[in-house]
């Protein structure tokens, strides 16, 4: 039921998704990630389909002299291209996971030009711009996809880590987590990423740092995770938290089975996980569901591969990106 | 201006006469069937195609800001139609403060949208401090539609930063008001006075809203943020202890509140003050309702006013962790360890993490996780 929701998605979303315009790169990627997972990519979608698929992805790559990356969708895109579209980092990140899921051998990208994109866009503050000249700021959801992206091509090139890693640290909350920029209230989402950034930056939490941050990770459990201290739990902190949790050594303290009992209430009846039991399903809570019983197995089993929680796909996934990128 | 008014039937921007000059260029989604392709609608597929032709042409006017506004209404996340309706107001010099009018009546549906706080605060930025005071105002009447809204804790964070922490403050400058003269915003403008009183107000703020909601933690954060780590903020031990007396009596009206506890604990930690501080204050909450009782009678004599209530749910797992990680850290390993076993017990979610904290207090008793 699952698998058929997921395609359906890839397929055409309704008009009621008119908010993720220019956003269907990212909503792929969770379709695509959760078939990933799902291992259902290669028994239930047809070769020509994932051809198809991959065209439409190389589509957004958008290269000019200086700079390459992906954008989100071809909602500016006219018969006859003239208008500017700038690349977009979150979308970059999840068109290269994406094209790792379909296996592309990325023998069209730019690697060079795709660091000058990230470079262009990193602020003198140490965060990134989700685009070029976007006049909005940055925060730390797009550091880490800016890095994680940085991972991926496996060069550091024109990047200022230090500054990264200085932001980052800016958005630490006393009690350990980290908020979405600086000053701001903690986060379950914002943690994973303070947290994998620093990982990937190779400056990973140690010590009474580390511990406050584990203890505030912990606490979010409530059966399934709460992304804020006194908030309703919500499908898609299972992941955040977890994720952090395991990628901090702490795998051990999450409460795997009553994890995957609330996740359970949070399926639809056709198809998908939505972010709390008798909502409607999501792409996004769909995955991350997903992602977050195959980092917590229950003790009754799920069908899920495992999953690398750094760069947030399935291992065989990251080790071909791996292999590619070499 | 047409766009305040709702009431009049929909007209597709291709059958408006003053577009009729503009030739609409539709969507090109590629040769091959695309990648979660969405089922527009009608009124949306036309207002974008409007919208390519014009980006493609660079045309900033007022029509461009009629059709940019219904595409935000469909879509409220659309970054490059934000930004486009932006810079069309710029290149007009279009008046800003009604644009902020019309913002503020598009957010109360958009609350969630980063693109459209993003814009307000552009506007602010352009508008300038004289505006920013009844932005306080905006945020607060946007927290009583959603008392946790990320994006307007974060604007207002945003707006105390910017717009009243001027740098440097020099105090030796500072105009103090004199008797029966009540300076205004306008003369005292970038005047370190103003600003401050800013700030006091902000904690009369949070005040209010921790009366609605005791638990709302970003409340609570807000006010660490002012009094403590906030551009204005002048720690001092006296603070310290009034805001230690504050959350005390906020424990005692509902003693299962993880907000209270968290901030309890920050201002422990930022003032570097040992938890075992407060163990008089805490251990009445790890004890059974059926003790308290007894702990009232006592009450009086010992001066402890801030007992739990008769209806509290104890004993509380949150003190029972304080109390534990306050023995750890005064080194008393073994009566730390009877509640990690007690925590074991009665928070059995979080089992393997109260076993570890055991073994590593036996390791290094010294370590605390305030």
């Amino acid at each position: 039921m699952h698998v058929s929701h997921c395609i359906r998605t890839l397929r055409g979303l309704p008009s009621g998704a008119l908010e993720v315009d220019s956003f269907r790169m990212m909503v792929a990627y969770y379709s695509l990630s959760s078939l990933d997972l799902l291992s259902s990519l290669d028994t239930k979608v047809k070769a020509d389909e994932k051809e198809d698929w991959k065209s439409w992805i190389w589509k957004q790559y958008i290269a000019d002299e200086h700079i390459a990356g992906f954008r989100g969708s071809s909602f500016l895109t006219g018969p006859s291209a003239s208008a500017k579209e700038p690349p977009h980092i979150l979308m970059t990140y999840t068109a290269l996971l994406s094209l790792a899921i379909l296996r592309d051998d990325f023998c069209r990208l730019d690697r060079r030009r795709v660091l000058a994109f990230l470079e262009r866009t990193q602020l003198p503050d140490g965060s990134f711009e989700p685009w070029p000249g976007s006049e909005e700021g940055g925060d730390i959801r797009i550091i880490y996809a800016a890095l994680a992206t940085c991972s991926m091509l496996n060069s550091w090139d024109g990047i200022d880590l230090d500054k990264a890693v200085a932001y980052v640290k800016a958005c630490r909350v006393q009690d350990g987590s980290y908020g979405q920029t600086p000053h701001a209230e903690a986060n379950g989402g914002a943690t994973y990423c303070a947290v994998a950034a620093l990982n990937l930056a190779s400056h990973p939490l140690q010590g009474e740092e580390r511990d406050r941050t584990v203890r505030w990770l912990v606490h979010r459990q409530r059966g399934g995770f709460q992304g804020r201290i006194e908030k309703e739990q919500d499908a898609c902190y299972s992941f955040w938290c977890g994720a952090a949790l395991t990628l901090l050594g702490c795998a051990d303290f999450v409460d795997r089975d009553a994890n995957a009992e609330f996740l359970m209430r949070c399926q639809f009846k056709l198809g998908g996980f939505a972010k709390a039991a008798g909502e409607f399903s999501d792409p996004l809570h769909t995955y991350l569901s997903m992602a977050a019983l195959s980092i917590y197995p229950p003790s009754w089993g799920v069908p899920l591969t495992t999953i690398d929680p750094l760069l947030n796909a399935r291992t065989e996934t990251v080790a071909w990106i791996r292999e590619k990128m070499n | 201006m047409e766009f305040l008014n709702p009431e009049p039937p929909y007209i597709l921007f291709k059958d408006r006469p003053e577009w009729s000059d503009v030739t609409a260029v539709p969507q090109d989604d590629g040769p091959s069937p695309p990648l979660a392709p969405i089922m527009y609608n009608d009124k949306y597929k036309d207002a974008t195609s409007y919208f390519r032709a014009i980006y493609v042409s660079q045309e900033h006017s007022q029509r461009v800001l009629d059709l940019t506004l219904e595409i935000i209404k469909q879509n409220a996340s659309h970054y490059t139609v934000w930004q486009y309706r932006y810079r069309t107001l710029i290149a007009l010099n279009s008046p800003l403060t009604e644009e902020l009018h019309l913002l503020s009546k598009l957010l109360p549906t958009h609350l969630k949208s980063y693109q459209a706080w993003n814009h307000r605060r552009l506007l602010l930025l352009q508008l300038g401090k004289k505006s920013a005071r009844s932005e306080l105002a905006f945020a607060e009447i946007a927290l009583a539609k959603d008392a946790k809204n990320y994006h307007t804790w974060v604007y207002r964070e945003w707006l105390l930063c910017n717009f009243f922490a001027p740098m440097p403050f020099v105090t030796s400058t500072t105009i103090s008001p004199t008797e029966g003269e009540e300076p205004t915003i306008e003369d005292l403008d970038d005047e370190g006075w103003v600003d401050d009183e800013v700030w006091r107000e902000e904690v009369a703020f949070t005040d209010r809203m921790l009366e609605d909601d005791v638990r709302n933690n970003s409340v609570w954060h807000h006010r660490f943020f002012v009094l403590f780590e906030g551009p204005r903020a002048r720690p001092s031990p006296e603070l310290v202890q009034s805001e230690i007396d504050y959350t005390e009596h906020k424990i005692a009206l509902a003693p299962n509140n993880a907000s209270a506890w968290n901030y309890l604990r920050g201002l422990l930690s930022n003032s570097k003050t040992p938890l075992s501080t407060l163990l008089p204050f805490a251990r009445p909450y790890t004890l059974p309702q059926s003790l308290q009782p007894s702990l009232r009678v006592f009450a009086e004599a010992e001066e402890r006013e801030l007992l739990p209530g008769e209806n509290a749910q104890l004993p509380c797992v949150m003190a029972l962790e304080f109390i534990a990680d306050a023995l750890g850290e005064k080194g008393e390993v073994e009566e730390a360890n009877k509640l990690f076993d007690e925590l074991v017990e009665r928070d059995p979610i979080r089992k393997q993490f109260w076993e570890y904290r055991k073994r590593t207090l036996a390791q290094a008793p010294t370590a605390p996780v305030a």
